[in-house]
């Protein structure tokens, strides 16, 4: 058992931690999509990806270490779509050919893919309305594409293939494809998809892929984790900073005691997110069987969640009535924790899925 | 990062599993899970410390030359989290966690030779003397009282909530010593043995019908001067050392799950189909499986020689929540049921037929006795305290 980091991953955190903080500039934030160039200039697009595809073969636990830091200055960059699901899903299930022509694109930052599953029921049990016919048309409708308006190689879609789950990617422009794009609460967009025997290409053969889906929404959700473990921590650092300053009776108003334990409260919760956060990733990295690796997903997702809505309605709280206002930057982090809870299993389906996987201890 | 076990890690808990399936018979198993208070009675307890003893397995965390075995943090957590799968007792921490760590760290040689090895055998049985009726959070405002008198301390006062005193043989106490300008300064900490002429113990009743804790009156107790932990004016710095180990050694987890696996069981049997009962136990699991990471962080932390620190009030605010969380859901599991309280002590030696289940026997006054989690070793609004000032500069 060891739970620490090596050097090379302290130090890719802390060069993560400081090129964000120091380059990532609201106007950015702003424009998803636009800061995208200079992720792929500094790796972080490959990261995960195998170094056969011009990839540096990095886990899901290095994965965390950028996802934390971009929770924390509330990127917008389609990373955990583009980079965690859709080329994570190519590499599981595409064939040579197909690794061979789109992920060398995702690594240099031209090609971004992204991920159409959601359709209104559980995400995580595996039912799928979309059926792909034998020629591989694609019918129906898809909900919740994060990511949508700036992909640029269109979608990975999964159906259901008559035996077991398929995934296909359709092109932006293929015919009977309809793109319902909205905003989302958090500063990026999503999209509804209507998909009228829609032609698509399949992954990989014919085998079914409900495992290699579960697994790339898993890994997901463990990065959007860590995402927002680094999204409360700064909400908290900030609501810490201003309980220090910020005079009312005649003192700071972290000198009184309510104030003081609930801000206490919200660190401590931070903690616990850390933890159930840390074991996600590891679950994701280490080689554990899928009950015990969804098991623990599922775990991070409700305790992160939970978490940091307490955290970020305190650290509205807190800021008083300037925290309600677009002013200060406390509300972008409760307006990323909700779209945290609304994608890729809500709390009450990951939950549900955690009850039904048998109890394992951590060790 | 790595959460497995390495071999030798893993033939380790082989043989730890192997002591504990021939050794926890299901009657301590039985006698562990009917006992409502916080503390299980010595007549539990101290069988199954001597079967330790003989194996040299009583105090993970002493060190070898004073009888521990010798083990890495990462050994300790595998036994610890073995003892909590075999639901084995659990010894009373008061000499082997508490005291033992303050004699082995400030006690003279001559109190370590003749003290460490009655802790190990479980010859000494100890309680604790720090609470008093006036001072409670405000500890350091204690004002019982040794007096200098030649070779003697003369001790007069009260001492409160104190664990297993109609038990026990010895009290480790913090005294007034002196009265100076920091109330801190005079105190400090003594070894009494609790047959001194002069000491009655006044059992107090748990709102769950259980004798578990006590005042202990002195009226001129005559205490050696030899009995004095290192120097006059330092048992402040003692007893704070001592309630770190208190506050949680950084293992509790895995006893949360057993009970929460317990409760589960029983939450089947009266509230089978409840799902908000279900939902509530997979919420109390998500908390302990984090706790968990946060122990095992700590670990790691110990393991590369850095200091649990403040961690451990953290961990001991949300043990005890959780505590408390587990007993409530089980509680309401049983619905009607939750009527009964049967007055009779010990619960698994009733010579009566009780008026519900087993299952079902322990679990209302577990819920009542456990309402003291959040307000011994330190209430949750102390610790709060501790944590803003570490966590937060506040």
């Amino acid at each position: 058992m060891n739970l620490t980091w090596t050097d090379e991953q302290n130090a890719l955190r802390s060069s993560a931690e400081r090129f964000l903080a120091e380059r990532y500039i609201a106007a950015m934030r702003a424009a998803p999509g636009s800061a995208w160039e200079a992720l792929a200039q500094l790796g972080w697009l490959g990261l995960p990806i195998s170094s056969a595809y011009g990839g540096a073969d990095g886990s899901l636990l290095d994965v965390t270490l950028l996802t934390e830091a971009m929770g924390r200055q509330r990127v917008t960059e389609p990373y955990v779509s583009a980079v965690v699901l859709t080329a994570g899903l190519i590499e599981a299930c595409g064939s040579e050919a197909q690794k061979t022509a789109l992920l060398p694109g995702i690594v240099e930052g031209s090609c971004r893919i992204a991920f159409a599953h959601e359709e209104g029921v559980d995400p995580l049990l595996g039912y799928l309305g979309v059926t792909a016919s034998p020629g591989h048309r694609l019918s129906g409708r898809k909900l919740v594409v994060l990511d949508a308006a700036t992909a640029t190689h269109g979608f990975l879609v999964t159906a259901n293939a008559g035996r077991g789950a398929g995934v296909f990617h359709v092109a932006p422009s293929a015919a009977g494809l309809q793109i319902e794009t909205y905003p989302s609460v958090d500063g990026r967009s999503a999209a509804n998809l209507i998909l009228d025997n829609t032609p698509a290409e399949r992954l990989g053969d014919v085998r079914d892929r409900a495992e290699d889906i579960v697994r790339a929404i898993d890994c997901a959700v463990a990065a959007q984790c860590a995402d927002m473990v680094g999204a409360m921590h700064a909400a908290l650092d900030a609501t810490v900073a201003y309980a220090k300053v910020r005079q009312q009776f005649g003192r700071p108003i972290g000198a009184n005691q309510v104030i003081k334990h609930r801000l206490v409260e919200m660190a401590i919760r931070g903690e616990e997110a850390r933890s159930s956060a840390l074991l996600a990733a590891i679950r994701c990295s280490d080689g554990s069987d899928a009950a015990t690796r969804s098991r623990a997903v599922s775990s991070a997702k409700v305790k992160v969640a939970k978490a940091a809505r307490a955290v970020t309605e305190d650290a509205v709280h807190i800021h008083g009535a300037m925290g309600v206002t677009e002013e200060l930057d406390v509300g972008g982090y409760l307006q990323r924790s909700i779209a945290f809870e609304a994608v890729l299993g809500t709390v009450k389906q990951h939950r549900a899925r955690y009850a039904s996987l048998a109890s394992v201890s951590v060790s | 990062m790595r959460l497995a076990l390495t071999a030798d890690e893993r033939t380790f808990r082989d043989e730890v599993r192997a002591f504990l399936a021939d050794n926890v018979t299901p009657d301590l198993v039985r006698a562990q899970n009917l006992t409502p208070s916080v503390f299980a009675e010595p007549e539990i307890t101290l069988p199954w410390q001597r079967k330790l003893h003989a194996k040299g397995w009583v105090a993970p965390l002493w060190p070898k030359e004073h009888g521990g075995p010798g083990w890495t943090p990462t050994q300790v957590y595998i036994f610890e989290s073995e003892c909590a799968r075999a639901e084995a007792p659990r010894l009373s921490p008061l000499g082997v966690r508490m005291v033992g760590p303050v004699i082995i760290g400030f006690g003279s040689p001559a109190q370590k030779a003749h003290y460490l090895p009655r802790i190990l055998s479980g010859e000494d049985y100890w309680c604790q003397g720090y609470s008093e009726p006036g001072a409670g959070s405000d500890l350091a405002s204690l004002s019982t009282r040794a007096g200098r008198d030649g070779d003697h301390y003369i001790v007069n006062g009260s001492k409160i909530w104190t664990t297993h005193a109609h038990h026990a043989n010895r009290m480790f106490a913090l005294l007034r010593t002196s009265e100076g300008a920091r109330k801190q300064d005079g105190i400090s900490f003594f070894l009494i043995d609790m047959t001194s002429p002069g000491i009655t113990v006044r059992p107090i009743k748990t709102i769950g019908g259980d004798h578990e804790v006590n005042q202990v009156f002195f009226d001129d107790v005559r205490v050696p001067a030899a009995n004095l932990v290192g120097s006059e004016g330092s048992g402040w710095s003692y007893g704070k050392y001592l309630l770190e180990f208190e506050r949680g050694s950084g293992i509790s987890a895995l006893r949360l799950r057993a009970s929460l696996d317990r409760a589960r069981q029983a939450a089947l049997k009266f509230s089978a189909d409840d799902d908000d009962i279900a939902r509530r136990l997979a919420d109390i699991s998500i908390d302990i499986d984090s706790l968990e990471m946060t122990e095992l962080r700590v670990l790691s932390n110990l393991e590369s020689g850095q200091n649990p620190g403040h961690i451990s009030s953290l961990v001991k605010l949300r043990m005890s929540e959780i505590t408390q969380a587990i007993t409530v859901v089980a509680m309401e599991a049983l619905g009607p049921h939750a009527l009964a309280m049967e007055p009779a002590r010990p619960l698994y030696g009733l010579n009566h037929a009780p008026a519900v289940d087993e299952e079902a026997l322990p679990v209302v006054a577990r819920y009542l006795d456990s309402r003291a989690f959040t307000i011994f070793g330190g209430t949750s609004e102390v610790q709060r305290e501790i944590l803003a000032k570490a966590m937060l500069g506040l």
